[in-house]
């Protein structure tokens, strides 16, 4: 995870707010990575990923008036992203039928997958695992999204979280629990469908 | 899938290891800040094209100059406030003098004006000194000219306020016989007859002093004076339906 000086970037937050646009450049060396990894984790689309995190900085720009001290900047950052994201989303869902079906080419599940595992099958197993849990995080409401991709994977606090997503922090750990639980039930069901491809003698079980 | 477990702690534990197992490279983009930077440039040349004005206005408003600004706005919007009161008030006074010096120089106008509202004959009005300093900025008359007016209209107030009250008597004795006409029938139609006389005769004699005093006025002012004078007793006597205008009496002058 980043360990970013919070300090700095409220300092550089408001040399932007007077209109630097060297603080503004700053900003983006330092925050461009963790920005990338959210939101393609979110949409999972690497070409989408670049417009939406250039029109982050943009959006941010344009809202440097609105931004407050006193929160952390990396909550502000990643609730206009997940905004973004969100909106994105909406608008491919609206747009489904003129669109090309998502292609997941682009995912590189080999290169993607941290797994200790050599045996060939093993291995196939965990990336159809890994295939379906991006499957299931795509597939998750919002809120539970953004929680769940900014606790497990950009290590912010569940106060950071709240910020981002305009709850309490009760309700973050009440939306990782549930996020959890989608999960869960999202892999329970591709289990069953896959031990019916298994016994159809099409694919391989996943191990008990 | 060892996701099949049922007990909660197993389940969490399987799905964090594999959510742990989701790493993403994430490669800097070289042209990011070129890109950010140009739509910056670009999205406020637009909306400078669109609304200069109003978008220069927010951003001095934003940059920590409300409350001047808003003491500035208090005080325009008082100030205007004032011009548009005092105005007005102006206006006013000037209607009020205006109709107040015409019944001055014309005595029946006068005493009808009376016999309408029901006011007492004496009533605290501008001395005709008070409406003729009016008349002075109004008509733009000299020091010289001024003089004159206020010794003309010295001259003619004893005259007209005879006539006034002569005629406010006359119309006095009228009523006296108007309501005796109605209730009664029994009045004596000689002496009516006489009254009414007595009426005509004061009624030609006020119009005669009225243009005689006119036709002086006329001798002491300029022709753009003339004009102006004649212009603003038709435009502000217009409104008493009951009396008539200067107008009648320059006609007659």
């Amino acid at each position: 995870m980043q360990a970013h000086d919070t300090t700095d970037d409220s300092i550089l937050m408001e040399r932007v707010a007077k209109g630097d646009k060297n603080a503004l450049c700053e900003l983006i060396d330092r925050w461009e990575k963790p920005l990338c990894s959210f939101t393609y984790r979110y949409v999972q689309n690497r070409e989408v990923v670049k417009d939406l995190v250039a029109e982050t900085f943009i959006r941010l720009y344009g809202a440097r008036d609105r931004y407050d001290p006193s929160k952390k900047f990396s909550s502000w950052l990643f609730k206009i992203a997940a905004n973004l994201c969100k909106n994105h989303c909406r608008w491919k869902l609206r747009h489904r039928e003129d669109a090309p079906l998502e292609d997941y080419s682009d995912v590189r599940i080999g290169s993607e997958i941290q797994t200790c595992d050599n045996n060939p099958s093993d291995k196939l197993v965990a990336e159809e695992d890994f295939m379906l849990l991006k499957l299931a995080i795509d597939s998750m409401p919002h809120t539970l999204k953004t929680a769940l991709i900014l606790y497990y994977y950009q290590d912010l606090t569940y106060k950071e979280i709240s910020e981002a997503i305009g709850c309490s922090e009760r309700g973050v750990e009440t939306k990782l629990y549930r996020a959890r639980a989608y999960l869960s039930k999202y892999f329970e069901s591709k289990s069953n469908t896959r031990l019916e491809r298994y016994v159809k003698g099409e694919g391989i079980p996943a191990s008990a | 899938m060892t996701i099949l477990m049922n007990k909660e702690g197993k389940e969490r534990t399987d799905i964090e290891r594999l959510l742990s197992g989701w790493q993403v490279s994430t490669p800097v983009q070289p042209d990011l800040k070129q890109r950010v930077l140009r739509r910056i440039a670009l999205n406020e040349a637009e909306r400078t094209r669109e609304a200069p004005t109003w978008m220069s206005l927010m951003r001095l408003f934003s940059e920590s100059r409300a409350i001047e600004l808003t003491l500035a706005g208090l005080i325009l919007l008082v100030t205007v406030v004032s011009i548009f009161a005092i105005h007005e008030r102006k206006m006013r006074m000037e209607a009020e003098y205006c109709r107040e010096y015409f019944l001055e120089i014309d005595p029946i106008a006068h005493a009808m004006a009376i016999r309408d509202s029901d006011r007492p004959k004496d009533a605290n009005e501008a001395s005709v000194v008070d409406m003729l300093g009016w008349m002075k900025d109004r008509l733009g008359l000299s020091r010289e000219q001024f003089a004159r007016m206020v010794d003309l209209h010295r001259n003619f107030s004893t005259k007209f306020t005879f006539l006034y009250t002569e005629l406010c008597e006359i119309d006095d004795e009228y009523k006296v016989y108007e309501n005796s006409r109605l209730n009664d029938q029994d009045i004596d139609f000689m002496a009516f007859y006489d009254l009414l006389q007595k009426r005509n005769l004061a009624r030609a004699d006020s119009m005669t002093t009225s243009k005689e005093l006119v036709e002086i006025i006329y001798t002491i002012l300029t022709p753009e004076q003339k004009a102006k004078f004649i212009s603003l007793f038709s435009n502000k006597s217009s409104s008493n339906k009951n009396t008539p205008t200067i107008s009648d009496i320059h006609a007659g002058a």
